[in-house]
C-alpha cells in the first residue's frame, strides 16, 4: 500500500479544483497588470493565486506516491516514457514558480500603484504573473493528457 | 533602503538561489514509496527525487527571502543607485528562471523523450 493511496482520488480531485483557481486568479492578475489597473482588486487576485498555488502544490504533493507507483511506474516509464518527461517538466516547473508566487504576493501588497518610486518594480511583478501563468497553463494542459492516459 | 527596494531584491535574490539550487542538484534526501523510507543513497525500487530536490531549492529560496529582507531594510544605501538596480534586477531575475526551465525541457527531454 502506498501511502494516502485510498485518499488519492479525493485529492486529485482537490488539485484539479486548485489547479484551476490558481490559473483563474492568475489570469485576471495578469490582465489587470497588462491593463495597468493597479487597484486593489491586484491584492485579491495575487492572495488568491497565493493561496489556491500553494493548495494546488500540496494536494498534488501528497497523491504523488501513489501516482508515482501505479500510473508512472506501472505504466508511463514502460509504455510512455515520453510522457513522463513530460510530466518531471510539469513537476519541476512547479516548484520553481513557487517562489515567484510567494514574490507576486508580497509585492502586490508591498508596492503603491501611485507612486512613481514604485513604477519600476511592476516590471518584476508582471514578469513573475506572466512566468507563473506560463507554467499553469503548461501544467494544465500536460496533468489533463496524462489523466487520459491513465490517472490515479 | 526603502521597504520595497529591500522586498524586491530580496525576492530576486531567493528566485535566483530556487534556480540555482534546482539546476545543482546538491546531495538531497529520496523517499522509496513502496518501503516508505527516506535514503540519502540511491537504491534499486521505486524512487522519489522530487520531494527532496523541491525540499533542499525551496528552502534555499524561502531561507534567502527571509534573511535578505531584514538585512537590506537595514542597508544605508544611495536611493537613486538603488533605483537604477531595480530594472536590471528584474530582467535578470526573469531570465534566469526562464533559462532554469529551459534547462529542465532539455534535461528531461533528453532522459525520456529521445
Amino acid at each position: 500500500m502506498v501511502a494516502l493511496e485510498s485518499f488519492a482520488k479525493v485529492l486529485h480531485f482537490l488539485h484539479l479544483v486548485a489547479g484551476v483557481t490558481s490559473l483563474a486568479a492568475c489570469t485576471h492578475l495578469l490582465v489587470r497588470l497588462l491593463r495597468r489597473r493597479h487597484d486593489a482588486r491586484v491584492r485579491t487576485h495575487a492572495a488568491v493565486l497565493g493561496v489556491a498555488y500553494l493548495s494546488t502544490y500540496a494536494f498534488g504533493a501528497l497523491m504523488y506516491p501513489t501516482f508515482r507507483v501505479r500510473v508512472r511506474a506501472e505504466l508511463l516509464d514502460r509504455v510512455y516514457p515520453w510522457a513522463t518527461g513530460l510530466f518531471e517538466i510539469k513537476e519541476h516547473a512547479a516548484s520553481l514558480v513557487l517562489v515567484p508566487v510567494a514574490g507576486v504576493f508580497l509585492l502586490s501588497r508591498a508596492l503603491d500603484p501611485k507612486s512613481d518610486a514604485d513604477r519600476h518594480h511592476y516590471v518584476l511583478l508582471g514578469g513573475l504573473a506572466t512566468v507563473v501563468f506560463l507554467v499553469l497553463v503548461f501544467n494544465a494542459c500536460v496533468g489533463w493528457y496524462l489523466g487520459t492516459l491513465r490517472s490515479v | 533602503m526603502r521597504r520595497q527596494d529591500a522586498l524586491l531584491l530580496s525576492v530576486c535574490a531567493a528566485c535566483v538561489v530556487t534556480a540555482a539550487l534546482y539546476v545543482a542538484r546538491p546531495p538531497a534526501p529520496i523517499y522509496y514509496p513502496l518501503e516508505h523510507v527516506w535514503r540519502w543513497q540511491s537504491a534499486p525500487g521505486v524512487a522519489m527525487f522530487w520531494y527532496g530536490r523541491s525540499l533542499v531549492a525551496l528552502a534555499g529560496g524561502v531561507l534567502t527571502l527571509l534573511a535578505g529582507r531584514p538585512i537590506l531594510d537595514r542597508v544605508e544605501a544611495n536611493s537613486a543607485a538603488v533605483a537604477r538596480l531595480i530594472r536590471p534586477a528584474s530582467w535578470v531575475t526573469l531570465a534566469v528562471l526562464v533559462v532554469t526551465l529551459g534547462h529542465i525541457v532539455v534535461h528531461e527531454h533528453a532522459s525520456w523523450m529521445r
